[in-house]
């Protein structure tokens, strides 16, 4: 072979080479290609994760991380007696429910990761859902037009807030907001239920009978570690954005918010003296009760008034578990609002729709609410 | 003293003394770390930096390269302890264009293009079966340019390479996809990071005997990140990824003309990431993974390298999900200049 045809061959054989690494790393390129449809620098493809038009601007609802049922919901879970709960510190909180005589209480150290858990008390169907973000823990019933349901996380948050989703039909609902935000039930408004949220310590004291969720859930996971720092206590922190700031109160305060139609009212557990107290008021034409103690940490708001029309006044009563309250009457009442003793005894205060959250997560929710003493 | 024994002395001093370089090189560059440097989720997320461990090219030369990697983040740890869950996977499938040009005998300039596929599904809880949610997203991700300085002579003949270098990363990748329901995806699912970060690197590498083809590497680089402070909407706030560190050490050893092998420990430590000015917990961590390799030059101009890294070690922030193995092939070309005599020889012809 003479010098020019050697000459030729090694540029023949750079050439072929450099077309075999195009094509191999073509060929490589496109094996990473998604098989989604879109346009632009980038597309996402989802499945079932609600679709249609929102009840609220879909700019602000975002993708916490997880996916939906990433954090995963739990349903009638394992229940052990007050007695064997051995993982509970004093000071964890807990939400309480009561159907009938049977009282449970959710922690929210399993809570914390779990975020909803739907439960059944004889053939009462209800869900517990708390988000750790905006501290709100509400009772909903998980019975929709006569249909059982169960609800599962969907990953979204509005406001930082919970964005629960009905298994039924994939529609995804607002904690916060009461409704269906997006999907088949848009715009249905869910029933709520009223639950206590003190600590466990005060719990047990009132109710000595309680069960409460085992750890054994049937999921892994550190409960006991709160997975978001100094999140509770923290008052510029947030993690994601909220479209309405009100700085009347520090962002983490507790607060017991009370809804009466298009207005609402909270009460700051800041304002709460340590022993049990009563507030007789009067809220958007609703006489309510709020009872609350910032020692035992509690708050509850119940109608005044009566199915019979009566309407009663309190008074706080101490160191006689389970009683809270005294009416005029001379009705004792717990802090479910039961009368345990008295002429009314077994007579059930008619609920509001209340619940404690963070001040800062109220405000997107219920812009412009009075806060007592202020 | 005599011949033998110094030859052995000299020997000896010569090989402790390049690994010596290799370590104070890792110690250097471990000393980045801050006290306060926390871990990073192992979500995803450009994989640019696990790809700028190859050294400076010599002058005039071209080197291509494609890399696709896979990773499976499917491991939840605690800490430092794994917990039992199969409630999500997640998949990240990456893919590296690299451009290396050795602008002089010590200057090389590299180029990289990234695409990325991530994948993120969940189960349905409680026994009831059945996949939950699927999201993928895809496109090309953030893109770097690095310059390169050897700061050791070059030469065919030297066994001991030395380079630093520095560059940035441009949010060349999306970092707003939304998904079907037109509600943002989280940042650890996007391509891009929609921040302009800033790259420093080094490598070594050093051959410890010709004969048996056993060289020692170790390579460092640390990434500056900055927010992409509108990635949840104007004036609503941004995201920031942790700073990054990654070091790798190790050896090779040729098994025949064409084919070696490599193998070597992986540290990795990122800081947490950063959601609206405030930590966004369970992010960030230190890992160290066992990196294996085996590469095959096909002929003078190609060659193909296959690797692997499984986790040896972590320690998280937090609880998150984190890699539980990840694998990668590469195919690389060279381009080298024409000779001098080459040259010469067509000069003549055409004349």
């Amino acid at each position: 072979m003479t010098h020019g045809n050697s000459k030729k061959m090694t540029l023949l054989k750079e050439r072929l080479g450099f077309l075999t690494f195009t094509i191999i790393a073509i060929a490589l390129i496109s094996s990473c290609s998604s098989s989604s449809n879109g346009s632009g620098p980038g597309n996402g493809a989802g499945s079932g994760q609600g679709n249609g038009a929102w009840l609220i601007p879909s700019n602000e609802v975002f993708d916490g991380g997880p996916g939906r049922d990433g954090i995963p919901a739990l349903l009638s879970p394992e229940m052990i007696s007050a007695a064997k709960a051995t993982y509970l510190l004093e000071q964890d909180l807990v939400i309480g429910v009561r159907v009938g005589d049977v009282v449970r209480a959710y922690p929210h150290p399993i809570l914390d990761w779990h975020e909803i858990i739907n439960d059944k008390i004889g053939s009462t169907a209800f869900t517990v859902t708390y988000c750790p973000l905006t501290g709100t823990a509400i009772g909903w019933d998980r019975v929709l037009n006569g249909r059982e349901t169960t609800f599962g996380v969907s990953g979204l948050l509005y406001n930082t807030n919970l964005m629960p989703f009905d298994r039924e039909t994939g529609s995804v609902w607002s904690q916060m907001l009461l409704k269906s935000v997006n999907g088949e039930r848009i715009g249905l408004e869910i029933e709520t239920f009223q639950m206590i949220e003190t600590t466990w310590k005060t719990f047990k004291e009132l109710f000595p009978q309680t069960a409460v969720v085992s750890t054994n859930t049937g999921f892994s996971r550190p409960y006991g570690s709160f997975p978001y720092g100094d999140y509770k206590s923290n008052n510029n922190r947030l993690l994601f954005p909220v479209n309405v700031t009100d700085t009347r109160l520090p962002g983490k305060d507790r607060v017991v918010g009370l809804i009466v139609g298009a207005k609402s009212k909270v009460y700051p557990f800041r304002n709460f003296p340590d022993t049990i107290a009563t507030i007789n008021d009067v809220v958007n034409g609703m006489p309510v009760v709020v009872v609350s103690s910032k020692l035992k940490n509690f708050g509850m708001v119940f109608q005044r008034a009566l199915s019979d029309g009566t309407e009663l006044t309190f008074t706080p009563s101490q160191g006689s578990a389970p009683i809270v309250m005294t009416d005029n009457e001379g009705n004792s009442w717990d802090l479910f609002g039961r009368a345990v003793s008295g002429p009314r005894a077994g007579t059930e205060l008619l609920p509001t729709t209340s619940y404690i959250a963070y001040w800062f997560s109220w405000s997107p929710f219920n812009p412009g609410a009075a806060i007592h003493g202020q | 003293m005599n011949n033998t024994q110094r030859y052995c002395y000299l020997y000896l001093k010569k090989i402790l003394g390049k690994a010596l370089l290799i370590v104070l090189l890792l110690i250097v560059f471990l000393l980045i770390e801050t006290p306060n440097l926390y871990a990073q989720c192992s979500c995803g997320g450009p994989p640019l930096l696990s790809s700028l461990e190859s050294p400076s090219t010599a002058a005039g030369v071209w080197q291509f390269s494609m890399t696709t990697e896979y990773s499976s983040v499917s491991d939840f740890v605690t800490f430092k302890t794994e917990l039992n869950d199969d409630i999500r996977d997640r998949t990240v499938a990456s893919g590296l264009l690299q451009v290396d040009y050795g602008f002089s005998d010590r200057i090389t300039i590299s180029a990289l293009l990234t695409f990325l596929q991530q994948e993120r599904s969940t189960s349905t809880p409680f026994g009831l079966g059945g996949q939950s949610e699927f999201l993928r997203t895809s496109g090309f991700g953030d893109a770097m340019l690095l310059f390169k300085y050897s700061l050791l002579s070059p030469s065919a003949l030297a066994r001991t390479q030395l380079a630093i270098g520095g560059g940035i990363k441009g949010p060349l990748g999306s970092s707003g996809i939304l998904n079907d329901n037109n509600t943002l995806i989280a940042a650890t699912m996007q391509p891009g990071t929609g921040a302009w970060d800033g790259i420093f690197w080094g490598s070594a590498t050093s051959v410890m005997n010709r004969s048996l083809g056993l060289n020692v590497f170790a390579s460092a680089t640390y990434r500056v990140t900055s927010a992409n402070n509108s990635f949840f909407g104007d004036g609503l706030g941004g995201y920031r990824f942790g700073n990054e560190l990654l070091t790798t050490a190790g050896a090779g050893i040729r098994l025949s003309s064409r084919l070696n092998t490599t193998a070597g420990l992986r540290y990795r430590s990122t800081r947490i990431d950063q959601t609206l000015d405030n930590p966004a917990d369970n992010s960030g961590g230190k890992w160290i993974n066992f990196s294996p390799g085996v590469n095959l030059k096909l002929n003078d101009v190609i060659s193909v390298r296959s690797s692997g890294q499984i986790p040896l070690w972590r320690e998280l922030q937090g609880t998150q999900y984190t890699t539980s193995y990840s694998v990668s092939f590469s195919i690389f070309y060279t381009l080298k200049p024409k000779s001098t005599s080459d040259n010469n020889s067509i000069l003549k012809k055409l004349n």
